[in-house]
């Protein structure tokens, strides 16, 4: 007995589903993470904002849309619809302060155990009350499920030891298998929307999410719009002005910024940097920015030729010209980066390791010693969106000299997550954009050899060593391990990581207070129409 | 429908031939204009990528520079502006005309050739065979071409044993197709055409007379008939080459049957969306030399039209 | 008549047979293994399986056929495998939103093509006539997606006097905001109304010259009365003809105007389905496109022979 193609194929796609995340914590959470060692901290995440209630706010996020499966958030949209609708434990404001979600207040006397309040009275959409035992479903769930974040969440997962315990109805407490310093910071990951343990996400289908978060999902239909209502019951709904929030999934990524520029749509998740100054000068719209730890990469798939030979990483590490790709890519919005994750504004970045230089040359007498003395050709797997096919050009038009021939194989945006991201047989490399997190969350969402996101399909178990050292270390100590992490990566370039990328978020000229977030989240719960 | 056939003397087809209708165009005021345009774009085709001063993929420094604006000292000018890559527009634009060209005069060819082939058949042998290929004809004719196309390049990663005739041909899978479906797109219209042509011509006497001193229906076909059809076959190629551009350069803004970062014309427009209003002479530039290509050959299909002074025709 | 009737209707159900034989060809039979086609090759095996198991792929092509024709006529289109909902529950408003500016542009474009075809014909030679021969020669030459760039880029761009992306609130109707609808119409029309007043006209033109119209001006009819009683008259025959051409045609264009200004019609929905190798939606887009077209031939080919007399009376 088979159930219609196309909702099995769906559940299927739902379960098997390795999806880009993107969003998580900035570089320098290290240092807010240090602040609440110990600490405890009460719900002031809400500063008091007065605003005009009413309106309803349009929004165009990226449009590719598979799940409304918290644990498998990887697209723009998918989690926009997260931060509307959901809530975690602990979220991350702009300014990198860490407040309270669904936890009231928390506490960790070694950086170990956690012991986390919920607030009172908190419900989901459907009335029911949100309590310990559904925070502990959703975190089991993610390692049960070997979920996409189940890679950051290292700590916590069962398997190394780690538990989330139910105190009481308002009580959770996590152990973790050795202290993790980021570990709060990592908490306010993008996926990790508290879920409801008596409606298992799994059997939602795409048009319905149950949430506790400020808005409620009304409708959802890929590929068209997703509509939001103000929850009234919200616990900070004072503070919520918009009475709904629309999304539309406009095709182009140009139709949405043009959209944004003639007065049609309120905010536009992601700016391409070419549009800033129109933007700023439409009368419509302003351009909203904010430094990042996000980065562009191109991923080299190690499993198969060339890319399981070293010299030919290193090659293409060479034959990469960084200088170019922040200048034509990014237009100067955003940093030089040095094939790792750590942004240089983050204390735990090292400059002493050396950042590769564009040298044709070198990259040739590599390729030669690899075998690929007559030039190597390689498909470069990207997509419309995001700046991928811009990286893909720069990289073919400097890798040329290097005796390198890139062609560009260009996939709709639609579909890139779900279907050519993690796809070990097809494709050799591809454009990736992944969301600024802290050095933890970064390096262990992808480089650890557990990750389910590990998009070079590499095993390192030195490295997954170095890493899971450093989360207990203190300050110096994780400065230390870092760098050699940062040389290690250097050296094996898994992934070519030329430039971090600044957030651009545009907004309208007639709503306040939605801004850029470091790690590109749409926090669009506490605008207000300005009139 | 041919009103005055002509009864010359049958011959064979001879290359001076197929110019002629050409030549003959050059007289008429619209030819005059027509033809011109056509074989400066064929030149460019030919001759473009030498003339370029920059090469259409080679990344600058100097970005969104307008046209017409002098250059630094010792460096040639960017006749036509750059982009947001600092790659010179004319180059570009030089560049891209030969697969635009290339394309759509293949495909016509290949299209005309094939419709031409059946279409006469069809007409002069007539019966069931004649009913049958007609049907099939109008089922393809009731697809827009650029349906068929869509159609067609949507299975085209599946196809594999194109790679192997791309890599014969040096080109990329997506042009040997296109040009395929072209060919399939525009025959049945040829072949509708020529076969009307052919069903006027066969009553000639001359026809009669070969058929009577036995000569083999393929003798009759090729020797008698298309000679007369020429001037017919030299209209409907011309709009077919006008069709096959469109098509073609519509694909390429669909970002169909190109690759980045090749200087399609269709794709330099598709691809300037994002800096539309900082740049617009970017999109513009391809856009007037797609509609300098196309009018000259709208007007050269009038001049042959006029030199002929046939009654107008239906355009497709 | 009659019998003329009834050969054009089966000859009608043999291209439709065609048409729909064309799209299944290609699309199913073409590539080989139609599963690998849609999910690619590294999918688990499990979810090949599943689909193949799903569209009956295990079954002979001509099977697959013969339900799908079933299926059609009795009004199933299939699920989208990208949204998984029925096509015609998708396609419901975007055929609307597609037809909207369908009508509209053959409205506006049809009778004023007429008309300036008439009167360019009668002026023939004058500057006027130079003019509009010349404006519509270029209108018929650029690409639509040209066309609308150009709009683009002088009305929206520079001007700022409209918007550039033609969004419809989904649940919305294109009419809510009329002035979205104004550049990919225009773009629509210009080529329309190329096409038809350059047959006009040149058919007026013939017209004027007929040894029967001639004689009209001889006897000393009144000019208004010769042109439009009888050369007219005469010139529409092949005008019509043209007119669904031109229908076939601004099928094709919908879906390049839809892409340029991103509105939610058919022709998206198309280019949609062709990306994400959404089977089922493409054929049924597909069979809708090929099948308004032919019938619209049958249309004019019913027009065609109900107005010439020859073709009435002889049947």
């Amino acid at each position: 007995m088979t159930e219609k193609l196309t909702s099995s194929y769906w559940s299927r796609k739902q379960v098997s589903r390795r999806q880009l995340m993107r969003g998580a914590a900035l570089g320098g959470a290290g240092l807010a993470g240090a602040a609440l060692i110990g600490c405890s901290s009460d719900d002031s995440g809400s500063t008091k904002v007065s605003g005009n209630k009413g309106g309803t706010l349009r929004s165009a996020p990226d449009i590719e849309l598979s799940t409304t499966d918290p644990a498998f958030f990887t697209s723009d949209a998918e989690a926009a619809i997260g931060w509307q609708a959901g809530e975690n434990l602990i979220v991350k404001q702009h300014d990198l302060t860490l407040s309270g979600g669904v936890a009231a207040s928390w506490e960790t006397p070694d950086q170990r155990e956690y012991t986390f309040k919920l607030r009172e009275g908190n419900k989901f959409h459907d009335g029911e009350d949100v309590t310990a035992d559904d925070v502990k479903f959703t975190f089991d769930r993610i390692f049960a499920l070997e979920a996409p974040p189940a890679g950051q969440l290292g700590s916590l997962d069962p398997a190394n030891g780690g538990s989330t315990e139910v105190i009481d109805d308002n009580t959770v407490k996590m152990t973790l298998d050795k202290p993790n310093a980021f570990w709060l910071n990592t908490l306010s990951f993008y996926q990790g929307k508290i879920a409801p343990q008596h409606d298992d996400p799994g059997n939602w289908g795409i048009g319905k999410y149950v949430g506790s978060g400020p808005f409620r999902m009304t409708t959802n239909v890929p590929g068209e719009a997703t509509q939001f209502e103000r929850n009234a019951d919200y616990w900070d709904a004072d503070n919520t002005f918009f009475d709904a929030i629309q999304f539309y999934y406009l095709p182009e990524p140009e139709t949405r910024i043009e959209s944004l520029k003639g007065g049609q749509l309120d905010q536009v998740n992601r700016l391409t940097p070419a549009s800033v100054p129109e933007v700023n000068a439409s009368g419509n719209a302003r351009a909203s920015q904010a430094t990042s730890a996000s980065y562009m990469t191109l991923a080299m798939n190690t499993l198969i030729a060339p890319f399981n030979d070293i010299r030919v990483r290193q090659a293409v590490q060479a034959a990469t010209n960084r200088d170019q790709n922040l200048a034509k890519v990014l237009e100067g919005l955003g940093a030089i980066a040095n094939d790792h994750p750590i942004a240089p504004n983050d204390p735990h970045y090292d400059s002493g390791v050396a950042i590769p230089g564009y040298d044709p040359k070198k990259a040739k007498d590599l390729l030669t010693a690899a075998g690929y003395a007559d030039g190597l050709d390689v498909p470069v797997t990207t997509m419309g969106a995001a700046n991928h096919e811009e990286i893909a050009l720069t990289f073919q038009e400097y890798a040329r000299d290097a005796g390198i021939n890139a062609t560009i194989d260009k996939k709709p945006e639609d579909e890139y997550w779900s279907k050519w991201w993690l796809n070990r047989e097809d494709v050799q490399m591809l454009t990736v954009n992944w969301n600024g997190r802290n050095p933890d969350a970064a390096l262990s969402i992808v480089y650890h050899g557990d990750a389910p996101w590990n998009e070079t399909f590499h095993q390192d178990d030195a490295l997954d060593g170095l890493i899971e050292r450093a989360r207990g270390e203190d300050l110096e100590g994780r400065k230390a391990t870092y760098s050699a992490i940062q040389k290690h990566l250097v050296e094996q370039a898994y992934r070519v990581i030329p430039v971090f990328s600044s957030t651009l978020m545009g907004v309208g000229n007639n709503v306040q207070n939605i801004e850029a977030h470091p790690s590109r989240w749409p926090f669009l719960s506490r605008g207000y129409f300005a009139s | 429908m041919i009103e005055k056939a002509t009864t010359t003397r049958p011959s064979s087809v001879r290359i001076k031939d197929i110019f002629k209708p050409f030549a003959n165009a050059f007289r008429t005021p619209a030819g005059r204009i027509g033809l011109p345009l056509v074989i400066l774009h064929v030149l460019l085709a030919v001759f473009g990528s030498y003339l370029a001063p920059y090469s259409p993929t080679d990344f600058s420094d100097a970005t969104y520079v307008r046209p017409f604006t002098d250059a630094a000292e010792g460096t040639i000018p960017h006749i036509l502006g750059t982009d947001q890559f600092g790659r010179d527009v004319f180059s570009r634009l030089l560049s891209g005309a030969r697969s635009i060209i290339l394309i759509s005069a293949i495909g016509s060819i290949l299209g005309v050739a094939l419709g031409t082939a059946i279409g006469m058949s069809s007409g002069y042998l007539g019966g069931k065979s004649d009913e049958i290929i007609m049907r099939v004809a109008d089922g393809l004719m009731s697809f827009p071409s650029l349906l068929l196309a869509l159609l067609v390049l949507s299975v085209s990663d599946s196809l594999v044993w194109l790679d192997g005739v791309s890599s014969v041909f040096a080109t990329g899978k997506e042009s040997i197709l296109v040009i395929g479906t072209m060919a399939i797109v525009h025959a049945p219209r040829v072949a509708r055409v020529l076969r009307s042509a052919t069903l006027t011509i066969k009553t000639q006497e001359y026809v009669d007379s070969a058929r009577l001193r036995g000569e083999s229906a393929y003798y009759i076909i090729f020797k008698e008939i298309l000679p007369n059809a020429l001037p017919v076959l030299a209209v409907e190629g011309s709009v077919r080459f006008s069709y096959a551009i469109l098509l073609a350069s519509s694909l390429g803004f669909l970002g169909l049957g190109v690759e980045p970062p090749s200087p399609d014309w269709g794709a330099m427009i598709s691809d300037s969306r994002s800096i539309l209003t900082r740049a617009p002479w970017v999109p513009l530039a391809p856009a007037a030399a797609v509609a300098s290509l196309v009018v000259g050959v709208n007007l050269l299909t009038e001049g042959i039209r006029d030199a002929q002074k046939l009654p107008t025709e239906l355009p497709e | 008549m009659l019998r003329f009737l009834l050969v054009r209707f089966t000859l009608i159900f043999i291209t439709l047979a065609v048409v729909s034989l064309a799209i299944f060809g290609v699309t199913e039979v073409l590539p080989g293994d139609v599963a690998e086609a849609i999910l690619g090759k590294s999918r688990t095996p499990g979810a090949l399986e599943t689909l193949r198991e799903q569209m009956g792929l295990d079954r002979p092509a001509w099977q697959r056929y013969v339900e799908w024709i079933f299926g059609v006529l009795q009004g199933d289109l299939g699920n989208s495998l990208v949204q998984d909902r029925p096509v015609t529950e998708i396609l419901g408003s975007r055929l609307q939103n597609s037809l909207v500016l369908a009508i509209t542009a053959f409205l506006i474009s049809v009778p004023s093509a007429i008309l300036v075809g008439v009167w360019a014909g009668v002026k023939q030679g004058s500057n006027a006539d130079h003019t509009v021969s010349v404006i519509s020669l270029v209108a018929i030459s650029l690409p639509e997606f040209v066309t609308g760039f150009i709009l683009i880029v002088v009305f929206s761009s520079t001007l700022n006097w409209l918007p550039s992306s033609s969004l419809v609130m989904p649940g919305a109707s294109p009419l809510d905001r009329p002035i979205i609808l104004i550049m990919p119409i225009a773009t629509m029309t210009a080529v329309l109304f190329g096409y038809i007043m350059r047959m006009t006209r040149a058919n007026v033109i013939e017209a004027l010259n007929t040894n029967y119209v001639r004689t009209a001006i001889l006897k000393g009819l009144p000019r208004w009365q010769v042109i439009w009683k009888h050369a007219v008259p005469n010139a529409m025959l092949p005008t019509i003809s043209v007119i669904s051409i031109n229908v076939g045609w601004m099928l094709g264009g919908l879906i390049i105007v839809e892409s340029v200004f991103a509105y939610p019609g058919l022709g998206l929905s198309l280019i949609n389905a062709v990306n994400r190798r959404d089977l089922p939606m493409l054929q049924a887009i597909s069979l809708l496109i090929a099948a308004t077209y032919a019938i619209s031939n049958l249309f004019a080919d019913l027009a065609y022979a109900w107005l010439n007399p020859r073709i009435r009376i002889s049947s």
